[in-house]
């Protein structure tokens, strides 16, 4: 069976406590193993350079724009 | 008859009633579904008052709508009034029944559609194969020994079998275009925030899409054209006027900048997957292989953002109810739960990028075409499959060519192909638009469907 690397297994421990889900040993290393495969796709995404400028792809809109000006 | 378009022909011109097509339709599920298992409910009292409904108006000499007696069904994450939306799952079993319809449930309503049930998914939509351990996995009508796709596995079985000749489904990461390829049926992807989502369960509200399969392009554009138009009230509903498509299906290609998609998505799809998108391309006179910008990346940020906002909704069930969730997905759900919020946050800025390249692609191309899946349908339980000469694990892979084109929320029709020639298994290709051309992308499919390249005829399930 594949194993999940120490620091994300420990990881999944501590902020599934903190978040209050119950996890046994072997569902904490399932998760871990899925979290250590999502971490390795993360890498790539780390290499893209992004700015401060670079801003979420949508940001909150309070209500839409209004059609006309108020009277 | 063929074509849901032909029952409504049909019942317009008073050579069927809309309760005789629906009839017909309820004894094709009586016959086929305890080997396909499409449907989850049947919604067959308020099918027969609806197409009653029809009936009367017909007889009664009052115009009749767009979709007057055309039978369909909905992906059970759909609300259908009375009936509690399960998503796929029975930690919903104890929910009250919804209390209206979902808005496209109740748009087909209006067009002088037949409802007749709900249908078979993965849980909570996070899928691609509709193996689903509460309700079984629906089985692919054109090899039950093969899965159907998913998420929307249910939907697009149901059409390929002949039970409905339209369905609807959703697709955050391919749960259209997945089994829309694996069971030889068309699907339509619509451009992110086309369509009202109001009233359906969420799975991943920045990236989910709602949309038709049927057996013909003027099927799916008739059902899209009754799904559109403005709604206010669901934030990811970004049109603001409707846009009818049917009537352009049938227009020329000539000046159409096609091309096939290079790079990752030759590089991820199998031999048989290559073989379609020839077959496509050669039937289009389509250019080889021009670059998605940032293909990889994007898939990697559809997979974070999926798994991010989907184990964030689910949280509270997963304090208390993990060990009913669906044991194919629950670890994915709580991995998911635990993200870092830094791999979220510029997954979602990457994507504001990602936009800008794909825009820029849209101004040297009018369509693009790329394999659906990678692969055939894979066995029912199968959990590796080879792309490439390299094994990949099936279940995710199924959506790596479709991942990347949802991120952006381009349009997408997936048209049925058989590559290995009739009565094997089919694939699909999708044909991509720029955002809110869904016009052309069906314009496409349709000269596909009249050359005779792509046909979805129903199986013999």
């Amino acid at each position: 069976m594949e194993l999940a690397p120490d620091d994300v297994l420990g990881y999944v421990r501590s902020t599934a406590a903190f978040l209050q889900l119950a996890l046994d040993d072997d569902q904490a290393h399932r998760v871990a193993l899925h979290l250590a495969r999502t971490r390795a796709l993360v890498m790539a995404l780390r290499q893209v350079p992004l700015g401060p400028g670079d801003e979420l792809a949508e940001i909150f809109r309070p209500a839409p724009f209004p059609a006309e000006d108020p009277s | 008859m063929n074509t849901g378009m032909d029952i409504v022909r049909a019942v317009k011109g008073g050579e069927m009633l809309a309760e005789e097509a629906l009839e017909h339709c309820i004894a094709r599920i009586e016959a086929t579904d305890s080997k396909v298992n499409a449907f989850t409910d049947g919604t067959f009292e308020r099918a027969l008052r609806e197409a009653r409904a029809v009936d009367r108006k017909r007889a009664s000499g009052e115009t009749l709508p767009l979709l007057a007696g055309l039978p369909y069904a909905v992906k059970n994450l759909y609300d259908i009034e009375g009936i509690t939306t399960r998503a796929g799952s029975r930690v919903r079993d104890g929910e009250p029944p919804a209390a209206a319809d979902a808005v496209l449930v109740e748009r087909l309503r209006n067009a002088g559609a037949v409802l007749v049930g709900a249908l078979n998914m993965d849980e909570f939509a996070y899928g691609f194969t509709t193996e689903n351990s509460h309700h079984g996995p629906t089985r692919n009508p054109r090899d039950p020994t093969r899965i159907a796709g998913g998420s929307s596995g249910g939907s697009a079985a149901a059409v390929a079998a002949g039970q409905v000749p339209v369905a609807l489904g959703s697709d955050t990461n391919g749960s259209i275009r997945v089994p829309a390829s694996l069971c030889g049926v068309f699907g339509l992807k619509p451009t992110f925030g086309r369509l009202s989502r109001r009233g359906t369960f969420p799975f991943v509200a920045s990236i989910d899409h709602l949309g038709p399969f049927a057996r013909s392009v003027e099927d799916l554009a008739a059902a899209y054209d009754a799904l559109q138009g403005p709604d206010p009230l669901d934030p990811g509903c970004h049109a603001t006027r409707v846009q009818p498509a049917s009537a352009q299906i049938h227009a020329s290609l000539r000046g159409l900048r096609i091309c096939t998609l290079g790079g990752y998505f030759e590089d991820n799809a199998g031999p048989t997957a290559r073989r379609t998108l020839e077959i496509a391309a050669t039937a289009l006179h389509a250019a080889p292989g021009v670059e998605w910008p940032d293909a990889a990346l994007g898939r990697i940020a559809a997979f974070v953002i999926t798994a991010s906002e989907g184990g964030s909704l689910h949280l509270p069930l997963l304090r208390e109810r993990a060990a009913e969730f669906e044991p194919l997905s629950v670890d994915r759900f709580i991995a998911g739960a635990l993200q870092p919020v830094e791999w979220y946050v510029r997954a979602q800025r990457f994507r504001a990028r990602y936009r800008a390249g794909v825009q820029a692609l849209f101004e040297q191309w009018d369509v693009l075409l790329a394999p659906a899946t990678p692969v055939q349908a894979p066995l029912i339980g199968t959990e590796h499959i080879e792309i490439a000469g390299k094994a990949m694990p099936a279940r995710p892979s199924m959506g790596l060519l479709t991942q990347p084109i949802s991120l952006a929320g381009c349009p997408v029709v997936a048209v049925p192909l058989w590559p290995e020639g009739p009565g094997k298994l089919p694939l699909g290709v999708q044909v991509i638009a720029a955002p809110w051309r869904e016009d052309l992308a069906l314009r496409v499919a349709r000269a596909l469907e009249v050359v005779g390249a792509a046909k979805s005829p129903v199986s013999g399930a």
